[in-house]
């Protein structure tokens, strides 16, 4: 399974009520369940399935689908380094 | 059970389609932030409800104390409620998001300390009035805030390990407080393998993600525990003892430490202790069945020769006297476990009846023989020991010659259950919680009418239902006593009597209990109809036959009319009693 696919797997178990396909343009401004909570639920979640550490101070900059997915697509490539 | 933090998100987001008229409610209380331990339990509480859907309540972060206060004082009846106390909620200093404990004086925070867990053994004690109650004891690592090295012992961190134990003292006392043995944890997690500075610094949440899913695991075992396996069949060459008994003789066998073979005298003490709690031991064996009696009648073993039956020796495959013994002692395969040390045994088993839990008994090796039974612990391990676990070996041997009486010829049957001297007593248990009654409900099969289970507080709400009824049924005869056996329980409808829960124990098949207390509520009650809430399962195929012998079917909803049940009901020769 792809980076993409995994990480809409990830965010469709945190965001259970949204539909798979919108699931790419979830930012936090358009997504109002998108709390304090959700992130670190997220980002758990994130670093469970792909054994990767996303370093706490960057947490904030990841406010949307696409952008944990560039962050996740880089630390993945640093670990199979 | 999850293995992921994902995995459990996705269980919990699949059963929360589960009916919503059939919800056990749970509260999970910490000082922390709940977050992915939560989580981890709620799905856990899916996985081992199946098909009820589960809600999960939480209480303030950061002020556990008062959480269960509010519950005690403004909240609903839960089916459980599960808390988990850490270091920091006995006392703010001994967490790391507080500073102040690196300079208190060691006294200050032990006498605060001790008067924290009095005021928590209040409200523990409270609640698990209402409801059961799993309580975690702290099980993260200690600040080092001593000043002595921490190899020593010194006489703070023993106050508080001696205030603990008092703590956990008084909470195990209480029958409705299930406490987690937070040793367990370290077979799978060290200390420093489950606190997350992190974690706890950045979100309040103190545990390693790895630490709480193991820790979850064990929190709703304990909330929903998975019920114990009722019996054991065991091979006896190299696992009972050590020794071929064909080739090495009744002599030459041995289960003693002299001959290297004490785990096997260990293994039979174990078995012993398992059939003093009720559960059943078996023999299926390749061996001569004249010699394997011989052997027991010459040496003195461990096990006792009475506490097992049947002991099937012989030379059919092993999954063969497997069955035998199955349906001799009335138990489905997946409530047995099979022991035998030929992995070609075990792997013969296993395909012959899949459902059973099948193990290679590891001969030679002490420590993984120890390991084996931890696990057997595990898996037979009881919250308590009723006087019907005692009488368990003992009506299933008389259960057999019913069964066989029952073959032999219709005439023949009935002399035998009017000699037999049939005694049934039947307890109204109205407004009255009997363990037994609830442990009937919630683990028996074959009659039941509708296989609906009940969480204690579902239970109590049945008990005490205004017009309602709750029966227990205590049987003995020649043989000697079954005790409580059946708990039949309704509510009466102007004429009619609705049966909403009827559960037989199969140790008590074949004596025509169920007609004699459906004849009971009849007079008792003074009734003209019985309706059954009868639902069909995969197991409740003898309480179908029970219906069918009534001519009580689906197009009469169930229902049967006085008049037609004594035609139809066979000769009774109990005599009943009622108790109150």
């Amino acid at each position: 399974m792809k980076i993409k696919e995994r990480l809409i797997r990830c965010f469709a178990a945190v965001f259970s009520e949204r539909e798979e396909k919108t699931i790419p343009f979830l930012e936090v401004g358009n997504t109002k369940e998108w709390d304090s909570l959700a992130f670190v639920m997220l980002m758990n979640v994130v670093q469970q399935e792909f054994s990767i550490e996303i370093p706490i101070g960057e947490l904030e900059q990841m406010n949307s689908f696409e952008k944990f997915l560039q962050k996740v697509e880089l630390l993945v490539k640093e670990v199979e380094k | 059970m999850p293995d992921s933090l994902l995995e459990a998100l996705e269980i919990i987001k699949q059963y929360s389609q589960n009916d919503e008229t059939n919800v056990f409610r749970c509260g999970f209380f910490c000082g922390s932030t709940p977050l992915s331990l939560k989580s981890m339990v709620h799905a856990n509480l899916c996985v081992a409800l199946k098909d009820r859907r589960v809600e999960l309540s939480e209480g303030m972060y950061g002020d556990l104390l008062g959480s269960l206060l509010r519950e005690l004082t403004e909240g609903v009846s839960l089916d459980c409620i599960i808390v988990v106390i850490e270091w920091e909620d006995l006392d703010p200093r001994l967490g790391l998001r507080a500073q102040a404990g690196w300079l208190s004086p060691y006294e200050d925070m032990l006498s605060s300390f001790r008067s924290k867990c009095a005021l928590f053994l209040r409200y523990l004690k409270a609640l698990a009035e209402r409801m059961p109650v799993v309580v975690s004891l702290p099980s993260l690592p200690l600040l080092p805030l001593h000043f002595s090295v921490r190899r020593q012992a010194n006489d703070w961190k023993a106050g508080i390990k001696k205030e603990i134990a008092l703590f956990a003292m008084e909470l195990v006392a209480v029958s409705t407080i299930r406490m987690l043995d937070v040793d367990i944890l370290s077979e799978e997690a060290s200390f420093f393998d489950r606190y997350s500075a992190e974690s706890d610094l950045a979100y309040g949440f103190p545990y390693t993600l790895d630490f709480a899913i193991i820790f979850a695991r064990h929190l709703a075992a304990l909330a929903v525990p998975p019920r114990p396996l009722k019996g054991i069949i065991v091979d006896l060459d190299d696992t009972l003892w050590k020794g071929i008994l064909g080739e090495d003789g009744a002599e030459g066998v041995t289960w003693d430490l002299e001959h290297g073979s004490h785990m096997h005298g260990v293994f039979q003490l174990f078995l012993q202790s398992l059939a003093k709690t009720g559960v059943l031991i078996a023999v299926a064996s390749k061996n001569d069945p004249v010699r394997v009696e011989e052997l027991f009648k010459k040496r003195s073993m461990l096990l006792e020769r009475n506490a097992f039956f049947p002991l099937m020796a012989g030379w059919e495959v092993k999954s063969h006297s497997v069955q035998k013994i199955l349906l001799m002692w009335n138990v489905h395969a997946d409530a047995v476990a099979f022991v035998d040390d030929s992995p070609l045994e075990v792997e013969e088993v296993r395909k012959g009846v899949p459902e059973l839990r099948c193990f290679l008994f590891p001969k030679q090796k002490p420590g993984a023989i120890l390991k084996l039974i931890f696990e057997l612990r595990d898996l037979f391990g009881k919250e308590f020991v009723s006087h019907e676990d005692a009488l368990r070996l003992e009506s299933i041997k008389h259960g057999a010659e019913i069964t066989e009486q029952l073959a032999s010829s219709e005439e023949g049957y009935e002399d035998f259950l009017r000699e037999i001297k049939p005694k049934l007593t039947l307890f109204n248990q109205a407004g009255v919680f009997d363990k037994r009654a609830f442990e009937l409900i919630n683990k028996t099969n074959q009659f039941n009418m509708n296989g609906l289970r009940c969480s204690e507080h579902e239970w109590k709400t049945v008990v005490e239902r205004e017009s309602g009824f709750v029966f227990v049924a205590s049987y003995e005869d020649k043989f000697g006593p079954l005790g409580k056996i059946a708990v039949i329980a309704g509510h009466c409808d102007k004429k009619r009597f609705v049966v909403t829960h009827w559960v037989m124990s199969c140790r008590a098949f074949g004596r025509r209990i169920e007609y004699c207390m459906l004849a009971f509520l009849f007079k008792k009650l003074s009734i003209e109809k019985v309706c059954f809430h009868y639902i069909p399962t995969d197991r409740n195929g003898p309480f179908k036959e029970f219906l069918t012998t009534l001519e009580c079917s689906e197009k009469n909803s169930w229902d049967i009319q006085r008049d037609i049940f004594m035609e139809r009901a066979p000769i009774l020769y109990h005599d009943v009693e009622e108790e109150i």
